[in-house]
């Protein structure tokens, strides 16, 4: 029996088997592969080539909806290209040779930048096309070997060195007991994964997929960390007594579900959910949620093998504003891009991809794809208690072209006699630290803002939440995040809108009762927390909650804000010390 | 087996959007089709083949169909390669 320790992600304890999740690096030298394994390659190349023959048509269409059919051209030229047989003959011969796919391809591709450069300049740039197609090919391929997550025989513990959005996109979620990885910080993706379906996740274990193998047996705790390898009898009955514990204190919790979110002097806060698929409305609603908070289209987008249609977009968002309907669903429009990408979608390659091509700036890049969403959007909206959210925004241009793109959506409904309705409100992301220093202009243009903690703490602080050396600062009680949020607030409401807040809310209820003081709205976070959370906002006044942030502002480090409205907090709030006590102890 | 020697017009030569375009009929032939620019001789259903002749304008071709339609294919090219490719039509 062997003892790991690392930082609690979400909370849940669960025993079972391991995988070992540990997707191969792309080799950049060449690769052999066994012999018996060559008809699987041949497949495997033959599914890339025609995931890119996919992509390449579907790029295709777009181009002509955008720019005209002249541009639309050149895709064409790309796949005659990608179905040249003097190339694909070439491959198949090197993969028949034994060598793998990625080496072979590379390899054909090589002899015919050869042929090319033997011909001299003058007659244009013939090889960046091919070497267009050949990245496409060569991204479909590492996309496939990465997605070994989409089988799933048994329920297993996924022990993994971090995962990723695309990887989990695919993952078959019914299988996954619980996230062990090495990297990995408080926002990352397996943390907000294991949040929203409730299952325990621990990160921050260095060197432990090293030390696991397939079907060990083992114990994840995910509010304390701990992960226990080939646990003993002993431990294996201290686990069941561990497992009633916590039952028993969400239960307590699951009380509260059904009451209104409120404040004893009467402040209501809508508590929403959030989401990423249209199967968790069920979830959200027996959790005591009021709507939801935040709906994650993207992974529409990342979980398919091309670009949805409008139509399936339409049936997704209609499935959750029908749902939900008369309470209110906030439809965040594609965050793509950061660490968020789809193999079809052909990103750049980004040194930083957090500063790069994301959320707002994709969408506002890619005309057709974007507005393909929102006319799904709009239809859907006919359904139930719209409002639009737009990610990643900050300037004031940004949401301007959103609205007037909106216009042209309305239209062109109007013209093919859809229903939609008319006055949904639209709203903002507030996640940079431009939109924070503009938001009073932002509000002019809008009905909401919700604050996007994890990227707004990542960009306030300059700290890359994936990054295991600067991780430890990626704290949301840091007295500059706190200031932040009082000023968006501050500007939105005296702008006349309403502020929330949403994404991975963090998991000590203190700072929940921090939000309620600064005079936040709404509040939207994973659909098991909620009814804790109904539980602190039913315990509490308005006026207290003011009276602990303007404690706060006197502390200038995250720990003594911590320490002390804690402790005040404590003596205020007596019906909440258990709770409130089971976060002192977990940072260390 | 037929064969005539075509002249390449289009002020681009035969890059990969005209290569594309003569893929493309090319691609509807029954017979094979090959071109011959004096030193090398490439597969005319190649896309890849045909850009590595290199032919810029002004140059050269020999086209060579060999099969069933190889009259009606060669015409085509021919009319094709008069018509520079619909380069000025692009």
């Amino acid at each position: 029996m062997s003892r790991f320790h690392g930082r609690a992600g979400a909370p849940g304890i669960t025993q079972g088997t391991v995988l070992v999740y540990d997707p191969m690096v792309p080799t950049s030298g060449p690769r052999k592969i066994p012999h018996e394994e060559i008809p699987a390659e041949l497949e495997r190349f033959a599914v890339a080539l025609k995931t890119t023959d996919t992509g390449i048509q579907e790029a295709r269409g777009r181009i002509a909806d955008e720019l005209g059919e002249d541009h639309a051209k050149i895709f064409d030229a790309h796949r005659f290209i990608l179905n040249d047989q003097t190339l694909l003959s070439r491959t198949r011969d090197m993969i028949h040779e034994g060598w793998s796919s990625e080496t072979a391809y590379t390899e054909a591709c090589e002899e015919i930048y050869r042929s090319f450069a033997a011909l001299g300049g003058g007659l244009g740039d013939r090889g960046g096309d091919l070497r267009d197609v050949e990245r496409r090919v060569l991204s479909h391929l590492q996309g496939r070997r990465a997605s070994g997550l989409r089988h799933l025989p048994d329920p297993v513990i996924i022990v993994a060195r971090d995962i990723s959005p695309s990887d989990t996109a695919t993952m078959d979620r019914s299988k996954v007991l619980g996230f062990i990885t090495e990297r990995g910080g408080e926002a990352s993706h397996s943390v907000i994964l294991g949040r929203s379906m409730g299952i325990p996740v621990v990160m921050g274990v260095e060197g432990l997929v090293d030390h696991v193998q397939n079907g060990d047996e083992a114990i994840l705790d995910g509010h304390t960390g701990t992960f226990v390898l080939h646990p003993d009898e002993k431990t294996l009955v201290g686990f069941e007594d561990l497992v009633k514990a916590y039952d028993d204190l969400e239960r307590d919790s699951l009380r509260y579900k059904d009451f209104p979110a409120e404040t004893r002097d009467g402040r209501q806060i809508e508590l929403l959910a959030n989401i990423e698929s249209p199967n968790e409305v069920t979830a959200t609603r027996k959790h005591g949620a009021a709507g939801i908070g935040l709906y994650r289209t993207e992974y529409l987008y990342l979980t398919a093998e091309e670009a949805p249609s409008e139509d399936e977009q339409f049936e997704a968002y209609r499935m959750v504003l029908e749902g939900m309907n008369p309470d209110p669903v906030i439809i965040r429009t594609m965050d793509l891009g950061g660490d968020k990408v789809a193999s079809y979608l052909n990103f750049p390659r980004e040194d930083n991809p957090s500063l790069g091509w994301r959320g707002v700036r994709f969408a506002l890049g890619n005309i057709g794809l974007f507005k393909t969403q929102l006319r799904a959007i709009y239809r859907a909206s006919a359904y139930g208690n719209l409002r639009l959210m737009v990610p990643m925004i900050s300037q004031v241009e940004e949401i301007r072209r959103v609205k007037s793109l909106i216009g042209e959506v309305k239209a062109e409904l109007n013209n093919t006699g859809h229903p939609y309705a008319e006055d949904s409100q639209i709203g903002v992301m507030v996640e940079t630290p431009s939109a924070v220093v503009i938001a009073h202009m932002l509000a002019r243009e809008i009905d909401f803002f919700s604050i996007g903690t994890n990227d707004l703490i990542q960009y306030s602080l300059a700290i890359d939440r994936d990054n295991s050396y600067v991780q430890h600062m990626y704290d949301p009680f840091n007295p500059a995040i706190l200031r932040q949020i009082k000023r968006a607030v501050k500007a939105g409401k005296n702008g006349g809108c309403w502020v929330g807040i949403c994404g991975e809310l963090p998991e000590d209820p203190l700072f929940v009762l921090l939000l309620i003081g600064l005079g936040l709205d709404e509040i939207s976070a994973s659909a098991y927390r909620i009814p804790e959370l109904k539980r602190v906002i039913r315990n509490i006044t308005y006026d207290q909650a003011k009276n602990l942030i303007k404690s706060a502002w006197s502390y200038s480090t995250a720990d003594e804000i911590r320490r002390n409205v804690r402790r005040l907090a404590i003596r205020k709030f007596p019906e909440l010390k258990e709770i409130l006590n089971r976060y002192q102890g977990v940072q260390d | 087996m037929q064969e005539r020697d075509l002249k390449v017009v289009n002020i681009k030569g035969l890059h990969l959007r005209a290569a594309s375009e003569l893929v493309k009929l090319t691609a509807t032939c029954i017979c094979k089709v090959t071109l011959y620019n004096g030193v090398i001789e490439v597969d005319g259903k190649s896309i890849l083949g045909v850009a590595a002749l290199g032919a810029a304008q002004g140059s050269m071709v020999t086209i060579r169909t060999d099969g069933e339609d190889e009259g009606e294919a060669l015409d085509k090219i021919a009319d094709l390669f008069g018509r520079g490719f619909y380069e000025n039509e692009i």
